[in-house]
């Protein structure tokens, strides 16, 4: 079930009816419903993945919950060693090994093993995420073991962040289960326009880039350096409008619920340095990976000076590159993404402007741009092409500048309303820049707000697409 | 070394990070100093250490929410609590 089918749409109306109206204003009421509409909505999408992770979740909360009682040394930590292990152990199983034992088989040019597809169940890596950085901080003490398996199943499933985040630690989410949620008008007023903004940028912006992509994309072995250029740009595109989509659909339907939730994203292409960026794209997965991965690498090289902060910033981007699969691209893509923070950790960090200070002027606009088409082209190696394939392509950027680009496939009427569509949702977001999130539009006035409202409505009645698949993230 | 002195000292790291003075108080956080980002926190706390010859756990690190957390730990080091 995805937050744009049909069936999702009346399954949300009728729990917010229900938590509002229908139950007693109780927090003990209200944590039923999240956690059996939930259930329901992971059992609906895949009941495989619902059974595993009640079963993963209980292990953990009682595994954890033993190791909080034993006393500070040897025992406690290679107990809190064994959980972690299971964790990545219970991941890479589902995740990893598939591709691990294809890749060895072809280094070694054997095909002895097959294992065959392994069933990859629904929201794993999240999930997973969640349960590692909750052994880390209940070990490092910086949480109690939650003791209440019901709130703690709530905190696991609570479907508006199940599919594809944002990932949660503990100690944010499970204080606002413990007393009952009033319903505050602007606050669900906000949600629903968050997720009327998601749902958007999902179903007309991404999915009409997805469809430019693909036209520009049509013959990759020689097409113009042009084409490639510009589908790079719209894979770019089409990847931040599905996924912050989602993450502005996911906290406008939590808010909706008086529940707060990260915001996975902060508008990453206005950033002008490779920091800001990292600062801004799928927050919730930098933080874990800052605070579980990063500082406590550059925590024990902190002699090592300059080199010590390089070897922990490629180690972090390394795990992001590895988050999002076992192939060559993804670890290309980590890489690269850790040799851009090369300057900055040369310079020794201190490079930092608070959002939005800097985006002004023709400089900033210029570094804004690069940045884009930076990032834009290293998100090919997010694909499910082997990277030396994106490598070539790349290199073709540059030897192929000069043919003469075919666009036929994206020109037209039709087409210019959606490049305009997709332009004004960038223009839109640089309004509302520093805002939560794009549509966060309360502080002006209502027929302002009503002419923003139609037009995306207007544009979702008329130019949205749902061309199957899902949401992207949904696959990691 | 008094609690006053600490804050005074860490005054004078901070200036030598950041080329400007920063004015000490409890609540004081990483994010109220612009240029205090991931990378500079390790610097500083480098510094912390080698100038009061103390050091610090990754647990302690983590614990700490804003300039009063931080006086305190440095104090409790250097007092061997």
């Amino acid at each position: 079930m995805s937050f744009t089918s049909l069936s999702f749409i009346p399954l949300i109306i009728a729990v917010m009816l229900l938590q509002w109206v229908v139950l007693p204003k109780r927090a003990f009421f209200q944590n039923v419903l999240i956690l059996v509409s939930s259930l329901a909505f992971v059992a609906l999408s895949d009941w495989k993945a619902a059974i595993l992770i009640a079963l993963s979740g209980a292990i953990n909360f009682v595994l954890v919950s033993k190791m909080h009682t034993l006393a500070e040394g040897t025992v406690k930590k290679w107990f809190f060693y064994f959980g972690c292990i299971l964790n990545v152990a219970l991941l890479s199983y589902f995740k990893y090994l598939h591709d691990l034992v294809a890749g060895l088989q072809s280094l070694f040019s054997t095909d002895t093993f097959n294992l065959g597809k392994i069933y990859l169940p629904l929201g794993i890596s999240f999930f997973t995420f969640q349960l590692i950085g909750y052994w880390i901080d209940v070990y490092n003490e910086e949480t109690e073991p939650e003791k209440d398996l019901f709130v703690f199943f709530t905190y696991l499933f609570y479907f508006p962040k199940f599919v594809s985040g944002p990932i949660e630690r503990l100690q944010n989410f499970t204080p606002q289960l413990k007393s009952a949620r009033q319903f505050n008008i602007p606050q669900v007023t906000d949600g629903m326009r968050q997720f009327l903004w998601g749902f958007f940028k999902k179903t007309v912006v991404s999915a009409h880039c997805l469809l430019f992509y693909k036209s520009l994309y049509a013959s990759p072995d020689s097409m113009s350096g042009t084409n490639l250029l510009l589908a790079a740009v719209m894979n770019g595109i089409y990847v931040y409008t599905d996924f912050s989509g989602y993450s502005d659909m996911a906290c406008g339907i939590s808010k909706g619920l008086g529940i707060r939730i990260t915001n996975n994203f902060a508008f990453p292409f206005f950033a002008t340095n490779i920091g800001e960026f990292w600062k801004r794209w799928h927050i919730s997965l930098t933080t874990w990976i800052m605070t579980y991965v990063y500082t406590p690498i550059a925590f024990i090289l902190r002699r090592q000076k300059k080199m010590g902060t390089f070897i922990a910033i490629f180690s972090a981007f390394i795990i992001v590159g590895i988050w999002h699969g076992l192939k060559s691209g993804y670890l290309v893509y980590g890489c690269l993404q850790a040799l851009f923070f090369l300057p900055l950790v040369l310079k020794g960090g201190n490079m930092n402007t608070s959002a939005g200070s800097n985006t002004s002027g023709i400089v900033s606009f210029l570094r804004m741009l690069a940045l884009f088409l930076l990032v834009c082209i290293t998100a090919l190696f997010v694909r499910e092409i082997p990277a030396s394939q994106t490598l070539k392509e790349i290199s073709a950027l540059l030897t192929r500048a000069t043919q003469a680009p075919d666009l036929s496939g994206v020109l037209g009427v039709t087409n210019a309303i959606c490049w305009a569509l997709i332009a004004s949702c960038f223009a839109v977001e640089w309004i509302n820049r520093k805002q939560d999130h794009g549509l966060n539009i309360q502080r002006l006035t209502a027929p302002v707000r009503w002419s923003f409202y139609i037009f995306v409505i207007l544009a979702i009645f008329f130019f949205s697409e749902f061309p199957g698949g899902g949401f992207i993230y949904a696959q990691f | 070394m008094e609690r006053a002195d600490i804050a005074i000292e860490i005054g004078k790291i901070l200036h030598s990070v950041f080329k400007k003075d920063i004015e000490i108080h409890d609540n004081l956080s990483a994010k109220d100093v612009e240029g205090w980002d991931s990378l500079t926190h390790m610097v500083i706390i480098t510094k912390i250490e080698d100038h009061f010859s103390v050091k610090f756990k990754l647990r302690d690190l983590n614990k700490l929410n804003n300039m009063g957390n931080l006086l305190d730990l440095v104090k409790a080091k250097i007092d061997g609590i």
